[in-house]
């Protein structure tokens, strides 16, 4: 496993209104058994990168351009099908709600037999039924016996998203996408779940996506940080160097306006003070020429207009990067 | 009123509803005046039997050389009367009892639904069937099995929506501040009920028109020299093999009666429900 | 799997006391008959000593209660009476055409369920095509119009004009090309209504299954598009279905009677039929108690299916952290 590199992946998606440009000029890094948190508000494009990556995009997206490279592979992502058959191989996917992840009707076993079947032919039906029982008890899951027995209705949401990641298990990916896994559940399961998404990134050695709107997620549990701001990446780095220096305005705008529960009380909290960032996204049917950040940017200048930023290294990290020229001025 | 119209609005700008609405308002018209724009509809003419369509006879003449076209309107009359009262009682009917089971609860209510689940357990027809065998055929026969095959619909529905709306706070408000349970009933149940009945019945008319046609088919139903649309489709049939006409007419007016009633129905459904609307009232 | 188990007991229970309250509202509506019962119930042509032992046998001297019990006995029994005209066992005649109107109703059920799905199928997998289109428009139509008339319409078309299938009758007992030849019609008269239907309702939810996530999770671990529909999206769409399908049963015993008349088939529906035309009360009771023990044994199956393939009907619901 040597991690999954993406470049110049652009979206377009064809509406009533035009073509919209969703997903712009993006390069990501996911090294080796390192989880990268992808960061935006929504509609900022993450999970049309990770739906591109698996090729599961909606009739009206096109991936118009974009490379991916698992491993010592190159996969043209403009080319339709092109991940096809990677998806339960090399590639595996842990979707947002985890109610829905699951077809009522069939029990967990069908389900995990299902990524078996697809793995390698496991001839007897005794040895897949050790290896679901096996990931069922990695990803936590208590009679792992009984609940391949069971239908998903009979288990909880944690339950039922520790059974996707035990598929993920079984999967065996080198990269793995995580679409906002604990979004619908509540603060402790999320400890558990992530803490078994941790535990699929030692064990098997994977690179994972995290795709969340959480920042406090991500600095509790990935490696690094990639964020997003309408369609394009604007700043990519460790999560330690990000958090202490921020190179790009957004992020700097995002990291301010976080509040810690925890924290003392500061002096905007107690004047029930919250930060907030001015302005609107951008439409898309009509972006702004430059840099795309420039119109709700407290240090934008004149150049910002003229000229789309590329990635300029921060500090003394060499893989953090922002698209801001005025870096220096932070 | 206004709501009235809007809900016309919508039904015509769904495609379907469109077709639905023209189709009713056309077996309505045809119900209406055909018989007056025609021929005798009981004139016997033995020579004239088993024509096609002409000038005279615009669809022909049956196996009596009746004229078929105001036979067809006779027939298409009395299909619409009958559904229309049959709908009309049942939702009444059925509303009255079903809202008494919401209210009264216990085993009034068990004992209402019971009875409503005993007739639901038979097949309509063959029900509709034993009940005329035993009792005699005619209208006011006819109306009264009908009625009673569809009034543990409407009173289900009924106290389905007596139930929701029981518990909700502004009930309570109201008996707080002394409100009489029969002008609760009146001024909040009933109109609350009645909307989705209404929608229910719009749905039912196909329904009733199709087993009156059925049942007067099997000659238990409409009796001559009465027409309805079954018994005109019964004598096409046993003179099938002489001329289609007598079929024809008659078949293709019941299919279209019931496909535009049908249609009408969904409409109106679809535009009824709250769900649906988006326009933010 | 205890819970399967006392599901079905529960369904049994439930199904044993909606046939004892119909086998009492058959008693309780005769009751209400004007006239004289025992002319009713014999008809006309009984002889004084005839109906002296009827009433005796029916108890007609007894108390309500006593005659209720009576009632239900019998029922349970099988004994049904004895045919006045022919003076056969009822119950002989009815088991002797039973089969006829079994065979009709099953293969109507077959042939929507086959097409219904395949078309409902179909439509999902190409929506907004002419196919889906078309497919919709006659839908609505096969819906709508009444299975006599269409029943009328097959007569006309295919065995009047075209000659290509007979026209009356169940066909030759021991010979199965010809009693197929004769049940072709009639079932097809029976099941368009539940063609168009089915494929309507099956498009709707076939639709709506693709759109879930979890299919999209099938995807994602490549599991083969043909699989994820025939496997995994089919059997979670079908679910709907059964629920209608106790309904749809009922419609078509009813329509079964029509279309027995119309091409002339033995069957309980000619049989009720034919009694009704000739007064015959016993054995137009008989018959309807056999529908209606037809349409809740059916019902008693459908809600079995429906446990069999939703498992979460049957099994309650066990949370766990």
């Amino acid at each position: 496993m040597s991690g999954a590199t993406i470049t110049g992946l652009a979206v377009d998606f064809a509406t009533k209104g035009g073509i919209h440009h969703a997903v712009r000029n993006v390069d990501l890094h996911a090294g080796p058994k390192r989880i990268l948190g992808l960061v935006g508000e929504s509609g900022s494009g993450k999970s049309t990168i990770a739906l591109a990556l698996m090729g599961l995009l909606a009739a009206n997206a096109r991936v118009t351009s974009g490379t991916l490279e698992l491993g010592a592979d190159r996969f043209d992502l403009a080319q339709p099908q092109a991940t096809a058959a990677l998806r339960g191989r090399r590639m595996a996917m842990i979707f947002q709600d985890p109610f829905a992840s699951l077809n009522p009707v069939f029990s967990i076993r069908a389900h995990l037999n299902e990524v078996l079947a697809r793995r390698s032919s496991e001839p007897t039906g005794e040895a897949q039924r050790r290896a679901a029982i096996d990931a069922l008890s990695a990803v936590g899951i208590d009679r792992p016996e009984i609940r391949l027995t069971q239908y998903p209705h009979e288990l909880s949401g944690g339950m039922r998203q520790r059974v996707a990641i035990a598929m993920a298990l079984l999967a065996r990916p080198d990269l793995l996408i995580a679409d906002e896994p604990t979004t619908a559940l509540d603060a402790t399961v999320e400890a558990q779940v992530m803490k078994e998404i941790c535990g699929l990134r030692d064990r098997i050695g994977c690179s994972i996506i995290i795709i969340t709107h959480s920042l406090g997620l991500v600095a509790e549990y990935c490696d690094d940080i990639a964020v997003m701001y309408a369609g394009e990446l604007v700043e990519q780095g460790r999560v330690a160097a990000v958090a202490r220096d921020p190179g790009h305005p957004y992020t700097r705008a995002l990291l301010a306006c976080e509040v810690t529960i925890d924290a003392p009380r500061g002096a905007d909290a107690r004047r029930n003070r919250f930060r907030m960032i001015p302005g609107d996204l951008p439409d898309p049917m009509n972006l702004p020429s430059g840099c795309i950040y420039r119109t709700r940017c407290e240090i934008a200048i004149a150049d910002c207009a003229r000229i789309v930023p590329p990635p300029i290294t921060v500090g003394a990290e060499p893989d953090h990067w922002a698209r801001c020229i005025r870096v220096e001025a932070r | 009123m206004d709501s009235y119209l809007s809900l016309l609005r919508d039904i015509w700008r769904s495609p379907t509803g469109r077709i639905g609405l023209i189709l009713v308002i056309a077996i309505l018209l045809f119900a209406i005046f055909g018989p007056a724009l025609s021929v005798d509809p009981n004139k016997i003419a033995v020579k004239d039997r088993f024509q096609g369509p002409s000038l005279s006879h615009l669809l022909g003449t049956d196996n009596l050389g009746r004229d078929l076209f105001s036979r067809t309107a006779q027939g298409t009359r009395a299909a619409l009367i009958i559904s229309l009262l049959v709908v009309a009682l049942s939702l009444l009917i059925g509303a009255i009892i079903g809202i008494a089971a919401g209210m009264a609860g216990g085993w009034v209510d068990r004992a209402i639904i019971v009875v409503f689940d005993i007739v639901n357990s038979y097949p309509a027809v063959i029900l509709a069937m034993g009940l005329v065998a035993l009792y005699g055929t005619g209208f006011g026969n006819l109306l009264i099995v009908v009625t009673v095959l569809f009034i543990p619909q409407f009173g289900r529905m009924a106290r389905a929506q007596t139930l929701s709306l029981r518990h909700q706070p502004f009930i309570d408000a109201e008996r707080i501040l002394g409100l009489a349970t029969g002008k609760l009933i009146w001024r909040h149940f009933l109109p609350n009920v009645l909307g989705p009945l209404i929608v229910l019945a719009s749905m039912n008319i196909p329904v009733v028109i199709t087993i009156e046609a059925g049942l007067s088919f099997l000659g238990l139903g409409v009796q001559p020299p009465q027409a309805s649309l079954g018994t005109l489709i019964k004598d096409g049939y046993t003179f099938l093999n002489q001329s289609w006409w007598p079929t024809i007419g008659s078949a293709a007016t019941l299919a279209l009666a019931t496909l535009g009633s049908t249609l009408f129905g969904e409409a109106l459904r679809d535009a009824a429900d709250p769900k649906l609307k988006g326009h933010g009232r | 799997m205890p819970a399967f188990a006392s599901y079905i007991a529960q369904r049994l229970a439930a199904a044993l006391l909606t046939l004892a309250g119909a086998i009492m509202f058959l008693f309780v509506i005769i009751q209400f008959v004007p006239g004289d019962m025992i002319s009713i119930l014999l008809g006309p042509r009984a002889t004084p000593e005839l109906r002296a032992d009827f009433a005796q046998r029916m108890g007609f001297d007894r108390s309500i209660p006593e005659q209720i019990w009576l009632f239900f006995g019998r029922a349970v029994t099988g004994d049904l009476g004895t045919d006045v005209i022919s003076n056969r066992k009822i119950l002989d005649m009815i088991l002797e055409v039973l089969p006829n109107t079994l065979q009709l109703a099953s293969a109507g059920l077959l042939i929507s369920l086959v097409l219904g799905i395949a078309l409902g199928c179909i439509a999902a997998l190409k929506p907004g095509s002419v196919l889906d289109t078309i497919l919709g428009v006659t839908s609505v139509a096969f819906i709508t119009t009444p299975a006599f008339v269409i029943a009328i319409f097959l007569l006309l078309i295919f065995s009047i004009q075209l000659h290509w299938l007979p026209v009356t009758g169940a066909g030759d007992p021991g010979n199965p090309l010809d009693r197929l030849s004769h049940i072709i019609l009639p079932a097809t008269a029976l099941s368009i209504g539940w063609i168009g239907y089915l494929a309507r309702l099956i498009r709707a939810s076939l639709l709506e299954v693709m759109s879930e996530q979890h299919v999209r999770m099938m995807r994602a671990y490549g599991v083969p598009e043909g699989r994820i529909v025939r496997h995994f999206a089919l059997r979670l769409a079908l679910v709907p279905m059964i629920a209608v399908m106790g309904i749809g049963i009922g419609d078509m015993i009813s329509n079964a009677v029509f279309v027995e008349i119309i091409f002339a088939r033995p069957g309980i529906g000619t049989l009720i039929y034919s009694a009704i035309l000739n007064r015959n009360y016993p054995v137009v009771q008989a018959g309807i108690l056999f529908t209606v023990i037809t349409y809740i044994t059916a019902n008693l199956l459908v809600d079995l299916l429906n446990a069999v393939l939703d498992p979460r009907i049957a099994r309650s619901l066990k949370q766990a952290a």
